[in-house]
């Protein structure tokens, strides 16, 4: 009788039984597994942006010294420059997060994609050349705050370097939506956007997968569901040169010099080293009117103990879990050898030794644990939809059989000692 | 002889397995709350909704448990909260007695330069939530019952179980208001603690697995003596009654203890709507009833299939 | 003339199992204080019979009566509570409650009644010395041996003095020597009052039993041998 057929026939729902326990006990493990790496990953992200000294970079170019500062249009080369220089600077990482309601033209006939829906305003129509426009919730990001924060895509791509910069005649700009724009749009759908009083068509690259969030100064946790995502968008060439070759309203070029320049300066410097640093990039490029404040850390601060006290939560519980999950396991296999010593008894009777008995057990065992983690291995990447893990989930899976051969192992030479399969043969 | 008829180990195994379901049950809603806690003490349940009404004041005369929020569109760090008795506040740390007359508690980084000097002056305490959005607020702790709407439109209702808009209906009777739909922050969007909730879960199914094998094994051992008994001739009533009247009785003097303990645990280290308390009697009585048919059902089929079997 | 009146009266018993039909028209008459051995090959029909007359399981059709019960007309319960209080039932199948010791595995079925404490213990003793296991009655019932557990069964299915003991192949596990010691107790038990119906393959039973009943597949006949020897 070859063994699967012993498996299956003898006490099957036994058997059943334990493989389940067996396939429980895998995806405990393997989810506890994929949570801690998430958690990691979490973790790496918000102490990334802990441990840096965050800077807060400001234009003081408001009402007449904005308009005065503009009538020049070197001056927007002079802004132009100064940006480029400060973003290129390899001793701060310009992040900048700017939230930005854009209008969108056929918006959802969901109201909590407007832009001010979460303060109960209903002034989010706008007219504008003939077409209605609904201000949306919009934010614009530079590549930075891709590699700061756990921004994954539930389908599409990640913008590519040329989505960040703005070249005369471009009028296509790669969107990537929040999750709840998933039912209204598609992969590579076209949205016209009306974009600092420029039209735009927004390409949809991508969909965040729910509940993604950025850091930002106001909201440490600003969740993207509802949000279109643009790139922070710098400039080619200088914008005089841009402003001749387009008919693009200089509007839209100072709105964007503008929003580029206010954000973050994430650094090891300390204050002085870092205004030292830009004091040095005004003296070449010239422009004056900067402030550089100590940003708010509190925000970053509650992130960062957030995802702390989360992670301790998590190594916590699960340990807990782990250590029961292991022990419960041990003792229905050893409560369930116990009670197949009638059927080893018939094995001895038939002429198979002792060995042979203990082999065939951790071959039954090894079959029917192999399939359960195999199942529960296969459940767990189809639940994740994820296989960058799945090197680890391998090797952690062939580590559980190990465990649970080891397991089997004992208990089989524990329990089936030759004196003991006497015993039973002389009294049971 | 008697020791035949009741398995310690079975009792050991089942009291051991239902301490597991409550704490696994216990740990999900712990999550739960410290998600709410992290969340600005917004439940998972709460509506959050901008009221248009003209009246000035409006009188909460409610018997279910419930926590309103209440703030302007514009100061949204400002919270003004009317509460029910029963339900729980966030950790606080009091400087002072809690008041029978309004009371504000802050978070440690909230300006307290925002509030006005008669404000100040009612502060008796800070929130003791070291990782929580809370941090940022202050909460304006009305004693009063009665809604002043000049503190703001804005309102968010926290509820332990069942339906906020009806509470709504009641709080706001005639009024129109705009429900909002609102999203989580705090540790609940983290996906690894959406993770974890699935982790507790199949952990949950793992004990009650273990459960049923348990009482599997339970009926098994109990199978001889119920057939000896049959052989031997008798009511399969009173076999019944003479096999499983010891075994119940120490398994009811055990699930009493459980739900002692459970008790008393849910006292001292109560969290918001102790779903996790309900759950858990539910889960053992559950198990009990369970077990219960499932002993029934044996001796019953054992004699019912009478002679066949042997 | 006196009218012997039968103590077990079977009347044209039926029993099938899925459809094919396992007892025909039994007929049979025993009286009281008998030993009444049936032999036959097996798959004939003797456990069922015996099942039957010890109230395990109901006949498809036909009359049994038991001292004046009409057996055929309770139900399984009512067998059951009869058998509790009037019936000793030994069967093949000897179900043995691990863990527990031999003397603690016979006053099982005492549980279902109120019983004298010492009268059980010295009858517990009596019969099992009379078939020499008294030497293990505080032993675990793991540790004994098949013929041991077998005698065990015997001993338990007479704890509660019952006036009829059904037993099924009640020394198959047994030596000739072991074996005469249950057939000696099983007729000194029926000459004090007991009747005893058994199926065995045993050839000492003839030496034993009063009657001696053949089954086939057409029915049970006595055997003449034995009714001679009376």
């Amino acid at each position: 009788m070859n063994t699967a057929r012993l498996l299956l026939k003898n006490k099957k729902w036994f058997m059943l039984l334990i493989g389940l326990l067996s396939f429980l006990f895998s995806v405990v493990l393997f989810v506890l597994l994929v949570n801690i790496n998430i958690s990691k990953i979490e973790i790496h992200s918000a102490s990334k942006l802990h441990n840096y000294n965050i800077y807060q970079i400001t234009d003081n170019l408001i009402g007449e010294r904005e308009i005065e500062f503009f009538k020049d249009v070197k001056n927007y080369d002079i802004l132009h420059d100064f940006n480029n220089r400060v973003f290129e600077n390899s001793k701060v990482v310009f992040y900048n997060a700017v939230s930005q309601p854009v209008g969108l033209k056929q918006y959802p006939p969901d109201k909590k994609f407007a832009a001010y829906y979460e303060v109960g305003s209903n002034n989010d129509l706008y007219e504008y050349d003939g077409e209605f426009y609904q201000f949306s919730k919009s934010m614009q990001v530079t590549k930075s705050v891709f590699d700061y924060n756990v921004v994954e895509l539930m389908e599409g791509q990640p913008f590519d370097d040329s989505a960040y910069v703005y070249i005369a005649g471009k009028n296509e700009i790669p969107v990537i939506l929040g999750s709840d724009y998933r039912q209204y749009y598609k992969l590579n759908d076209q949205l016209e956007l009306h974009y600092y009083y420029e039209k735009f068509v927004g390409r949809v690259v991508g969909f965040a997968k729910e509940n993604s969030f950025i850091f930002t100064n106001l909201e440490p946790q600003q969740v993207l569901n509802r949000y279109i995502l643009l790139p922070s968008m710098s400039l080619s060439e200088q914008p005089s040169k841009l402003l001749q070759k387009t008919e693009v309203d200089e509007i839209f070029f100072r709105a964007l010099l503008l929003s580029n320049m206010g954000g973050y300066l994430m650094t090891n410097l300390n204050a002085l080293e870092v205004r030292k640093e830009v004091a040095d990039i005004e003296k070449v490029t010239n422009f004056t009117d900067y402030q550089i404040i100590g940003a708010n850390s509190l925000s970053v601060n509650l992130l960062y103990k957030m995802v702390d006290a989360n992670q301790t939560l998590i190594y916590t519980i699960s340990s807990v879990v782990f250590i029961f999950s292991l022990c419960a396991f041990y003792l229905f296999v050893k409560s369930f050898i116990k009670r197949q010593f009638d059927t080893y008894l018939v094995y001895i009777m038939s002429g198979v030794t002792n060995n042979k008995i203990k082999k065939t057990i951790q071959l039954e065992f090894s079959i029917l644990n192999g399939i359960s983690i195999g199942l529960a291995l296969l459940c767990t990447v189809l639940f994740m939809q994820d296989i960058t893990l799945l090197s680890i989930l391998l090797i952690s899976g062939f580590l559980v059989w190990l465990l649970f051969h080891v397991v089997v192992y004992i208990l089989v030479n524990q329990l089936l000692a030759t004196t003991n399969i006497i015993e039973k043969l002389k009294g049971d | 002889m008697k020791n035949y008829l009741v398995s310690s180990r079975f009792l050991l195994l089942t009291f051991l397995l239902f301490t597991s379901a409550a704490s696994l049950l216990y740990m999900l809603d712990s999550v739960s709350y410290t998600n709410m806690i992290n969340n600005r003490y917004i439940n998972k349940n709460a509506v959050e909704f901008i009221v248009n009404t003209e009246a000035s004041s409006l009188d909460i005369d409610l018997e279910e448990p419930y926590l309103l929020m209440q703030y302007k569109l514009d100061n949204p760090q400002l919270k003004y909260i009317y509460f029910h008795p029963s339900v729980k506040l966030p950790p606080i740390n009091y400087q002072k007695q809690p008041l029978s007359t309004d009371y504000i508690i802050t978070g440690d980084v909230f300006p307290e330069e925002a509030l006005s000097r008669n404000m100040k002056s009612l502060v008796i305490g800070q929130f003791d939530t070291p990782s929580s959005y809370l941090n940022r607020e202050a909460w304006y702790i009305v004693m009063s019952q009665q809604i002043n709407l000049k503190n703001g439109t804005k309102f968010i209702l926290n509820v332990e179980s069942g339906n906020p808009h009806q509470l709504i209906e009641k709080i706001f009777p005639n009024t129109s208001y705009q429900l909002l739909e609102n999203e989580d922050r705090g540790t609940a969007i983290l996906k690894s603690n959406v993770l974890l909730n699935v982790f507790l879960l199949i952990s949950v199914l793992f004990v009650i697995i273990a459960q049923a094998v348990t009482i599997h094994y339970s009926i098994q051992s109990k199978k001889p003596i119920v057939q000896i008994l049959f052989l031997a001739g008798g009511k399969w009533q009173l076999i019944f009654l003479k096999v499983f009247k010891l075994e119940f009785i120490a398994l009811f003097v055990i699930m009493l203890l459980e739900f002692l303990s459970l008790k008393a645990f849910n006292h001292f280290y109560t969290i918001w709507g102790n779903q996790w308390y309900y759950v858990s009697v539910f889960y053992i009585l559950v198990t009990f009833i369970v077990y219960f048919l499932a002993c029934l059902l044996m001796t019953k089929s054992l004699i019912k299939k009478g002679v066949r079997l042997f | 003339m006196i009218k012997i009146i039968s103590f077990i009266s079977l009347d044209n018993i039926v029993k099938a199992y899925n459809e094919k039909i396992i007892l025909h028209h039994i007929n049979l008459e025993i009286v009281n204080n008998q030993f009444i051995s049936i032999k036959g090959p097996s798959g004939v029909g003797k456990s069922t019979l015996l099942n039957i007359l010890a109230g395990l399981e109901k006949a498809d059709s036909g009359k049994y009566i038991l001292d004046c019960i009409e057996m055929h007309a309770q139900n399984l319960n009512e067998l059951s509570e009869i058998r509790g209080s009037r019936i000793g039932y030994i069967s093949q199948y000897n179900p043995m409650i691990r863990n527990l010791t031999v003397r603690e595995n016979i006053v099982v079925p005492l549980l279902l009644g109120n019983y004298n404490q010492k009268q059980i213990t010295a009858y517990i003793d009596e019969l099992s010395a009379c078939l020499k296991i008294n030497h293990l009655l505080d032993k675990k019932i793991d540790k004994l041996s098949g013929g041991e557990r077998q005698r065990v069964g015997v001993i338990r299915a007479l704890i509660k003095k019952p006036i009829l003991l059904i037993a099924d192949e009640p020394t198959g596990s047994l030596d000739d020597d072991t074996t005469i010691l249950v057939f000696h107790l099983f007729k000194r038990l029926s000459e004090s009052g007991t009747t005893i119906v058994m199926a065995t393959h045993s050839h000492l039973s003839s030496q034993y039993a009063d009657k001696e009943y053949r089954m086939s597949p057409e029915g049970i006949f006595l055997n003449v041998q034995t009714v001679g020897d009376m």
